[in-house]
């Protein structure tokens, strides 16, 4: 089971290896600041945490050249059991972007999977070598639920601005709640947790495909987790701080991180369907709250981007939206900035008008995902203007109107889905 | 006199039915051919569909995109229907050919092997042609979508400049390889080609250099001067 990815010298390494409990993936490259920190801090949780179990840190690092794999094994000593992986970084991982920053992501974790399998882990923590918030709690608030509650995946849950993760909060999370039924954070990257059943039934036993390699392994397990039905928690982790890295083109996450959403849209057709409404998952730790603070934001570039969209793109725009929707965002471009609203009700239509498109491949699917980033702009335009007066708590309360309509306006989605596929 | 007369009448009317008794056979092989043309070519076209519709060919086009782009180029139809047709009228043709050149006329004498000789250039010449519009359209629209989300005022000018350039390299292309006045086609094409880039440059140069100047200095300020910490995952 998946055993083909792992490389040559770890199958050796784990040919008479003694088996773990708990296996502490570390994912980096060129961490050699905060990576040291992260995994002492984990070891250090763990031994607290579950002073019985024996525990593995695994470092899988993408080929650093500031020599990060030595420096986290010199700060963990003799006295913690640890490995050194390189994993290869191939194809489409080079296109790959995410805020670990760590290429080949998708083929760490499935070499993570596949020693935690081979070893008999009961649980497997997956975390990001450049985060600088990571604390000895994590291990006890991501793993505890996979050891002591029979839980599958712990999926992580930060404490955010208001602006931050906009993608993420009028998008990504709405739309995988709507179709799912699960009210998960939709947080890509940080730290997981996944148990062994999970794994063995799931992360190495899925559909392998080019478009996962594409798309980002976050996403594709994040949303297997609440397609497949099996029980996930979710970790108030408080803050991530991490050591920033080149996230590229606005345009090109868009297109990663919805096209993942969309491409598994296809894949679980069946299973969300027939979902209406949504449950929250359980959660340990305490609840991330949306923080006060706004960050620079400039509305005007953003209004400035969906104008020329609505100008340039028209022609695409008006092949991927249905007459309805179309109509309406044309008369979106006639007001001010200061004045500019794109209606919550309009931008689902939106969304779920791409969703129909990228599954009825109406255009080449990456130009129509890249299409989708002006009006994500129009939106979050609005959506700054609309709120930025506002404190927190109201924010918050706007972002879950928008994921109710998201829940409301589903079979809008789903009548057209079943209609295109007759 | 009479007998003359009747014999000329009789010779001429002989002639005549010879030359009609020969010819009737040419003109049932041309009435032939173009039924056989007819026939064999839906048989061909039947063939050639259910054979690239079991290859799945509809279904991986419309995967890899080609689908939307042959739309955009014009052709409405999948491509199994596009080839089926395209086959048709090659084999259709063809017959024309050979029972035309069964009529053994002097006009059209050596018409077929002529025909037979021309037409890999044809083919090719088509395949270049379907192929330099459907890269028109997608480079044309990659740039349209990279320059807009770039925010780049003149977005639409660019990707219509790559559409314009690729499709003039394509009728240079298709030009040439159809042999028709290769030593005109390459001239034109690098006249109007060196002509454009020419024209652009001393456009930029001598009537557009405040405005290159203006958004120059507009992208350089906006990156320098108003940074944007907004993290959208």
């Amino acid at each position: 089971m998946g055993e083909w990815c792992v490389p040559e010298t770890v199958r050796e390494r784990l040919d008479g290896s003694e088996p773990a409990d708990i296996l502490v993936g570390l994912l980096t490259f060129n961490d050699k600041i905060t990576s040291p920190g992260v995994a002492h801090d984990l070891a250090e949780g763990c031994a607290r945490s579950f002073p019985q179990r024996r525990t593995l840190i695994v470092n899988c690092d993408a080929g650093s050249q500031d020599g990060t794999p030595q420096a986290i094994e010199q700060r963990l000593g003799a006295v913690t059991r640890f490995w050194t992986i390189r994993h290869p970084v191939v194809g489409a991982s080079f296109k790959l972007m995410s805020e670990s920053g760590v290429p080949g992501r998708e083929q760490a974790v499935r070499i993570l999977a596949s020693v935690a399998d081979k070893l008999n882990a009961t649980a497997c923590l997956v975390v990001d070598g450049n985060l600088k918030s990571v604390e000895s709690t994590w291990p006890q608030l991501l793993v505890e639920p996979v050891l002591d509650k029979d839980v599958d995946c712990v999926l992580p849950w930060f404490r955010r601005n208001r602006y931050e993760g906009t993608l993420t909060n009028t998008l990504l999370a709405p739309l995988t709640r709507a179709l799912y039924g699960k009210r998960i954070p939709y947080h890509l990257g940080g730290a997981y947790a996944f148990s062994r059943r999970f794994i063995r039934s799931m992360l190495l036993t899925q559909p392998w495909d080019e478009e996962i390699a594409q798309y980002g392994i976050d996403g594709w397990f994040t949303t297997m987790a609440v397609a497949q039905q099996v029980e996930v928690y979710r970790a108030g982790l408080g803050q991530r701080l991490h050591q920033a890295k080149p996230m590229g083109e606005l345009s090109t996450v868009v297109a990663q991180a919805v096209g993942c959403v969309f491409h598994l849209m296809e894949r679980y057709q069946e299973k969300w369907e027939s979902v209406r409404g949504s449950v929250a998952v359980p959660t340990v730790g305490t609840p991330a709250e949306l923080g006060g603070e706004t960050g620079s934001v400039n509305v005007q570039r953003m209004v400035g981007g969906f104008l020329q969209g609505l100008r340039d793109l028209l022609p695409l725009w008006q092949v991927i939206l249905s007459a309805e929707t179309f109509q309406q965002v044309l008369e979106l471009g006639v007001e001010e900035t200061d004045h500019f609203r794109f209606p919550s009700g309009l931008w689902v239509q939106v969304v779920y008008d791409f969703a129909l498109a990228y599954h009825d491949r109406l255009l080449h699917r990456e130009h129509l995902l890249k299409a989708l980033t002006p009006l994500y702009l129009g939106y979050t335009a609005s959506f700054v203007i609309g709120t930025r007066a506002q404190d927190a708590e109201l924010v918050e309360q706007e972002i879950e109107r928008l994921a109710d309509l998201f829940e409301t306006m589903k079979p809008y989605l789903v009548q057209r889905w079943r209609w295109h596929d007759e | 006199m009479n007998d003359i007369w009747a014999e000329a009448m009789v010779e001429a009317f002989r002639d005549m039915m010879k030359h009609v008794a020969l010819f009737f056979p040419k003109l049932l092989a041309l009435v032939s051919f173009i039924v056989l043309g007819v026939v064999i070519g839906h048989a061909v076209k039947a063939v050639l569909q259910r054979l690239l519709k079991a290859l799945r060919i509809d279904v991986l086009s419309e995967r890899w995109g080609l689908q939307a782009a042959l739309v955009k180029a014009g052709f409405k139809q999948p491509p199994s229907q596009i080839v089926g047709r395209l086959a048709f009228w090659i084999v259709f043709v063809i017959f024309l050919f050979m029972g035309v050149d069964a009529l053994d006329l002097p006009a059209t004498t050596g018409m077929m092997s002529q025909l037979l000789g021309f037409l890999p250039s044809v083919v090719a010449a088509g395949l270049l042609l379907l192929v330099g519009v459907l890269l028109a359209n997608f480079f044309a629209e990659t740039t349209l979508i990279a320059t807009v989300n770039a925010q780049i005022q003149e977005a639409r000018v660019i990707a219509n400049l790559v559409r314009w350039g690729i499709l003039l390299l394509t009728a240079a292309m298709v030009l040439t390889q159809l042999g028709i006045a290769k030593e005109i086609v390459i001239a034109a094409f690098s006249i109007i080609f060196g002509g454009v880039v020419l024209a652009l440059s001393i456009a930029l140069g001598l009537g557009g250099r405040n405005i290159a100047r203006d958004a120059l200095e507009r992208r350089w300020r906006k990156t320098k001067e108003e940074p944007d910490d907004m993290a959208h995952l």
